[in-house]
């Protein structure tokens, strides 16, 4: 360590060299963060909106077909993909992801509390055994060639953690994907959380990865059920599924 | 007990404001952006917060911070000398100054994640393994991004005032 030393030093001069004055922020954080809180719960509120309109539908097709032909997990468009925005760059749009994913949920899985950022969005899933939280990200423009050409965020054959399964393959279709199971990986890990995480790389180097877990509070909480609520294969059609390509 | 979590919250923001404005000032380069991205950061963090207990406000504000950072880092690519302005006027020493400028052009010659390794190992102080919780990565990740920007870093600033020169103790 010691040869590092002047490369600390190097960054304390910069980073106290011409120091502007710090003015008073607290109370612009806690405004910021009143606003922040009340966007979520609007955007918490229309996702819930748009799933229960998803299934309402599903059920008047249901009710007046007589068929009783159930809704299909995570195949049909969404029914807010209209308002989607038409490039993959949109994607990056936090509440337009949770938007799409509101409507590629299987039958039966309501959200609940939900958080975006750029790229992001985390829901809480809501079925009849209890909740989970959902990751999702969506990446255009993924830079493949680095990592041989493969969407492996988690380089499976490094990884030697007990429990963990970390595996690649191609879907039907010619796409690549990795799929992680397992404890998260946090130091310290949290007892008992464990997640499932599909990485699927679309044509057009769109990187769509989606976690799901058996915990809400994942770092810190314990578990709110044995499984996460989703299956490896409803993860792979979420994260396959066209609606991403915009 | 809303009341005294915000005064907890308000207490940690007072106290830890400037050392976390330093910080993202180094990974960005740029005062009134390392500013916003700290707020920005803050914000999610009384949020999150108020929702749920955080374990350690210090460790969940560095990860917010260095997730915000990349984030917006990712959208201003395009547009990266503006993101980089060159410092103000101050009144420093002639000397510091030279040193602070070398330093900065030479943090932005790296990658976004590199330089936030570079800033968590050598300015905060991290270990290897909380770098790498605080970027997401595995530790392999860190020491080899670390040693990439370090390379580079020696490289750049072996023409450094002898005060802070990187050549003598470099292996």
């Amino acid at each position: 360590m010691t040869h590092n030393n002047p490369i600390r030093e190097a960054l304390r001069t910069a980073a106290l060299t011409g120091e502007p004055p710090a003015g008073q922020v607290t109370q612009a954080v806690l405004r910021e963060a009143g606003r922040l809180r009340f966007r979520q719960r609007v955007l918490a509120a229309a996702a819930g909106v748009a799933t229960v309109g998803v299934l309402s539908a599903g059920a008047l097709a249901m009710a007046g077909g007589g068929q009783g032909t159930p809704l299909p997990p995570a195949a049909q468009p969404p029914a807010t993909s209209a308002a989607v925005t038409s490039s993959a760059q949109g994607f990056v749009d936090g509440m337009k992801i949770l938007q799409a994913l509101s409507g590629l949920l299987p039958q039966g899985v309501q959200t609940g509390d939900a958080q975006t950022e750029t790229g992001y969005a985390r829901v809480v899933l809501i079925d009849e055994v209890g909740q989970s939280l959902l990751e999702i990200n969506v990446q255009p423009n993924f830079a493949a060639d680095a990592k041989g050409g493969k969407p492996d965020l988690y380089r499976c054959p490094e990884i030697n953690r007990p429990a963990y399964v970390c595996e690649q393959g191609e879907l039907s279709e010619g796409v690549p994907f990795a799929v992680v199971q397992g404890p998260t990986g946090d130091q310290p890990p949290t007892s008992g959380v464990v997640r499932r995480t599909v990485a699927v790389l679309q044509p057009g180097r769109l990187r769509v990865v989606v976690s799901v877990y058996n915990a809400v509070d994942v770092k810190h909480g314990q578990p709110t059920r044995a499984e996460p609520a989703l299956t490896v294969a409803q993860l792979k059609q979420i994260a396959a599924h066209p609606v991403w390509r915009g | 007990m809303a009341e005294d979590l915000t005064t907890e919250l308000s207490a940690f923001i007072d106290a830890r404001y400037v050392h976390l404005r330093r910080t993202a000032y180094l990974l960005c380069g740029d005062w009134h952006r390392a500013e916003d991205l700290v707020q920005t950061a803050l914000a999610r963090v009384v949020v999150a917060a108020r929702r749920r207990r955080v374990e350690s406000l210090d460790a969940y504000t560095r990860r917010t911070l260095l997730r915000v950072y990349l984030d917006d880092s990712a959208k201003v690519r395009w547009r990266r000398e503006r993101s980089w302005p060159e410092p103000a006027e101050t009144a420093a020493p002639q000397g510091d100054r030279d040193v602070a400028l070398t330093v900065l052009a030479a943090l932005k010659g790296l990658p976004a994640r590199q330089r936030a390794v570079v800033v968590l190992r050598y300015w905060e102080d991290r270990s290897v393994e909380e770098t790498a919780e605080a970027l997401g990565v595995t530790p392999g990740t860190v020491k080899s991004q670390s040693a990439k920007a370090m390379a580079t870093l020696r490289d750049k600033l072996a023409d450094l005032p002898e005060k802070t020169s990187t050549s003598g103790g470099a292996k």
